[in-house]
């Protein structure tokens, strides 16, 4: 019993650590730049949500449609303020994966800490590695629990 | 014979029964680390002890909230209507809700119940007092509560109204400072109706959640010998003595098993003339696994929370502009759908959900016990998950906007102060660029425990170890499917 | 009613009663509950007004300013603090070198403006706000000294 358990952490330690390389062997397309246009209201972003692959160089030409507002990225830290009737451009290269919040930086009315928009930037490693450390705990306490409730 | 004399002849009762059959079982641990019962008592050390049985240990710190509340409350109502410019929204749904989540609820239970401003000047009523322990009379009615409300059905229904208008509720000044000075009010006026901390107990909506949520909590107040409190008949930590007032929260002391109800005010160290209690560090998540006192009550707490967590992350931090608009009341038939899919979710789906994996767990394990315990017992599991779901979601509000509290410190009320010299600091997101990982780490942890809660949830459910392994079994589905959906919203 | 009464008095009586045996350190309390209750909030207030006595605040939302007319004297420095109320604005008094663009929610801005003779000046919004951005202007009234 104590050895089938130990067992069942060395082999999800292995899983984790090949699937921490399988979720980076997965996609890996030539990076090709993109320009996407972002419009700016009260309180959202269109599109939402922005997916691109990573290494890609970003264009974004970002435009209000209401009132001045504001762009922040997180984890990239490019910060824009854009101002109705003007067309503001952030670039960055897409080095880092995963999927990351952008959110106005000027305020702009009572929703505008809940104005939001998601980059995806794939392939999303976070989410693969924690879907793979969620399986493989999940799996190993199935099967756990299958030994264990065969015998009656 | 007095209601009072009855729950002391009740609690000797009680506490001898526990007494009585307690197993010798082998230490059964978390995370196969930490055994279940490891304790370690902080109030050992004599300056802890000597603080917590000062009376101006739960005056002073209630004395600063209750400052900073009536300034917040001055803000909502003359300062500016910019959220994040005004001290109501920074430091309630910024500061203070980060507070409980992250550090509070984790660490230090139902600790904030201790220095809660809302229900003080009630309590100063009642007692004709500010500090001192004076022997009369409570003022006011005094009545008890009626018996068919004590539960937190109440707290639930109050709870889901509250979250209806969340998205009002987190952006306006005026809307918090309408929530909380109602609390206070009302709180105010029903100390004086009835008994004792009986508002705290069945009507706070921000008590419900702290009272499941502490049962997780790292810390608890119980007493250090159990044979003390049985031979000793005065019962003090129950009736008061010249020292302390009974239990304000209308909990036996002596016989203390889970944190739900124990708002840490430390009244039953200072009555206590045994010196038989104690504060207590222990596992994470201990009382979930208490058998004694769960209910359908507590379980729809738990699916209500953990469903607020998902519906809040996909309103306030996700890309869907329709979906706060709705939140945001733009229109009425909009908010109406926010309001009525919000409710389902919480108090419907979620439950059926778990309904349908209850009654495979009950059918699995071969139909032993009845099903609404399965139901009720395996809802426990939801309570890690639950708050790491909302620590996860309390990143992602705190790191982003936690640089507005040096800004507000200056300038409470967004009228252009500045009183100490930090009002020009500039909006600073703080970390975002771990604010994922973060989340899935939580996420993570979360679900190991809660895996880890229903397992031994599970054994004690079903006393066979092969029909409690297969009973488990849908339960992992569940809670894989549940931290899937969450790691998703957080970060996929 | 007389029962009531005797009740009544026979409650304060003791109440009274209660109070004189108050010891030193209820005292201490009831001081540190009447500061935070009355005298910190008022000191905030009275500290907050106190810094603000020579400015005119003048508070800009969607789509107006309040106050929309404002006194001066022609060849006296005149202080203005700016607050947005709801979303980005500007400030410019036209005919005079005084502007503040933009006018950030929760970022007031201070200027001083020193008009150089008696007349009426106008005052409007300098960055697009909405629809009736247009709209939003007020007047500084400067009088002869």
């Amino acid at each position: 019993m104590k050895g089938r358990r130990y067992l069942s952490v060395v082999a999800g330690g292995v899983i984790l650590v090949a699937g921490f390389f399988a979720v980076r062997l997965g996609a890996a397309p030539l990076p090709h730049p993109r320009t996407i246009t972002l419009e700016a209201s009260q309180w959202r972003y269109t599109p939402g949500i922005v997916t691109v692959n990573e290494g890609d160089p970003v264009t974004l030409i970002i435009k209000a449609s209401d009132v001045t507002h504001g762009f922040y990225l997180d984890g990239y830290n490019v910060t824009e303020t854009v101002v109705p009737g003007q067309t503001v451009t952030a670039r960055f290269v897409a080095t880092r994966s995963g999927r990351w919040m952008f959110r106005c930086a000027v305020t702009c009315g009572p929703f505008h800490p809940y104005m939001i928009g998601w980059l995806r930037v794939q392939p999303n490693v976070t989410l693969r590695l924690g879907l793979l450390a969620l399986g493989t705990i999940g799996a190993t306490a199935l099967y756990a629990a299958w030994e264990e409730g065969r015998g009656r | 014979m007095s209601a009072e004399k009855r729950m002391v002849a009740r609690t000797a009762a009680a506490a001898a029964a526990a007494t009585a059959d307690a197993p010798a079982a082998p230490r059964d641990l978390f995370l196969g680390l930490v055994p279940v019962d490891a304790r370690l008592e902080l109030t050992k050390a004599p300056w802890l002890r000597r603080l917590l049985r000062s009376r101006w240990t739960t005056f002073l710190p209630t004395a600063l909230n209750l400052f900073l509340f009536l300034v917040i409350l001055a803000a909502g109502v003359v300062g500016t209507p910019v959220g994040n410019a005004n001290i109501a929204i920074v430091f309630i749904w910024i500061l203070w809700w980060s507070a409980l989540m992250l550090v509070l609820v984790p660490f230090a239970s139902r600790l904030w119940c201790g220095m809660c401003p809302l229900p003080v000047l009630g309590e100063w009523v009642q007692r004709f007092s500010l500090v001192a322990r004076r022997w009369h009379r409570p003022l006011g009615l005094s009545l008890k509560w009626p018996k068919k409300l004590r539960s937190m059905w109440l707290v639930n229904g109050v709870f889901l109204g509250v979250a209806a208008f969340s998205g009002i509720i987190t952006t306006r000044p005026w809307a918090t400072v309408a929530l909380l000075g109602s609390i206070m009010v009302l709180g105010t006026a029903l100390f004086l109706v009835y008994e004792r901390r009986t508002f705290c107990r069945y009507l706070c909506p921000v008590g419900g959640f702290l009272g499941l949520y502490a049962n997780f909590a790292a810390i608890e107040i119980r007493p250090k010998s159990q044979p003390v409190c049985v031979g000793h008949k005065s019962k003090e930590c129950i009736l008061g003595s010249v020292a302390g007032h009974g239990c304000p929260w209308l909990e036996q002391p002596t016989n203390l098993k889970r944190n739900t109800y124990c708002g840490l005010c430390f009244e039953c160290f200072r009555c206590c003339s045994q010196d038989n209690m104690g504060l207590y560090v222990r596992p994470f998540g201990t009382d979930l696994l208490v058998e004694s006192h769960r209910g359908l009550d507590e379980s729809w707490k738990a699916f209500i929370m953990l469903g607020a967590a998902a519906v809040y992350s996909a309103t306030m931090m996700g890309p869907w502009g329709t979906l706060k608009d709705w939140a945001n009341l733009r229109s009425l038939g909009g908010w109406a759908l926010f309001a009525a899919g919000l409710i389902t979710v919480l108090a419907g789906v979620l439950p059926a959900l778990h309904g349908a994996s209850a009654w495979l767990s009950w059918r699995l394990a071969g139909r032993t016990v009845p099903l609404k315990k399965v139901f009720t017992n395996f809802a426990y599991h939801l309570v890690p998950i639950g708050l790491l779901a909302w620590i996860g979601f309390s990143f992602a509000i705190l790191l982003p906007n936690g640089s507005y509290v040096i800004r507000i410190i200056s300038d409470p009320f967004g009228w252009g102060w500045n009183l100490f010299g930090t009002a020009h600091f500039a909006w600073t997101p703080v970390l975002t660029s771990w604010l994922p990982a973060l989340q899935a780490a939580s996420l993570l942890f979360g679900f190991v425990y809660s895996l880890d809660v229903a397992w031994k949830i599970a054994r004690q459910t079903f006393p066979a170890p092969a029909a409690a392994a297969r009973a488990v079994v849908p339960q992992i589905v569940l809670l894989g499917g549940i931290t899937a959906a969450f790691l998703w919203l957080f970060v996929g | 009613m007389r029962t009531f009464m005797k009740a009544v008095s026979m409650w304060a009586r003791q109440r009274l009663f209660q109070l004189r045996a108050v010891g030193t350190g209820e005292l201490v309390a009831l001081g540190i509950a009447v500061t935070v209750l009355v005298v910190g909030p008022a000191s905030v207030f009275a500290y907050g007004r106190w810094m603000d006595r020579h400015v005119a605040v003048v508070q800009a939302r969607q789509w107006q300013y309040a106050p929309n007319v404002l006194h001066a004297t022609a060849g006296v420095p005149f202080r203005i603090r700016l607050v947005s109320e709801d979303v980005v604005h500007g400030f410019k008094i036209i005919g005079l070198d005084a502007q503040v663009t933009p006018l950030i929610p929760g970022k007031s801005m201070e200027l001083t403006v020193t008009a150089p003779k008696p007349g009426t000046y106008l005052y409007m919004c300098t960055t697009y706000c909405g629809l009736k951005h247009a709209l939003m202007f007020g007047k500084l009234i400067v009088t002869a000294p």
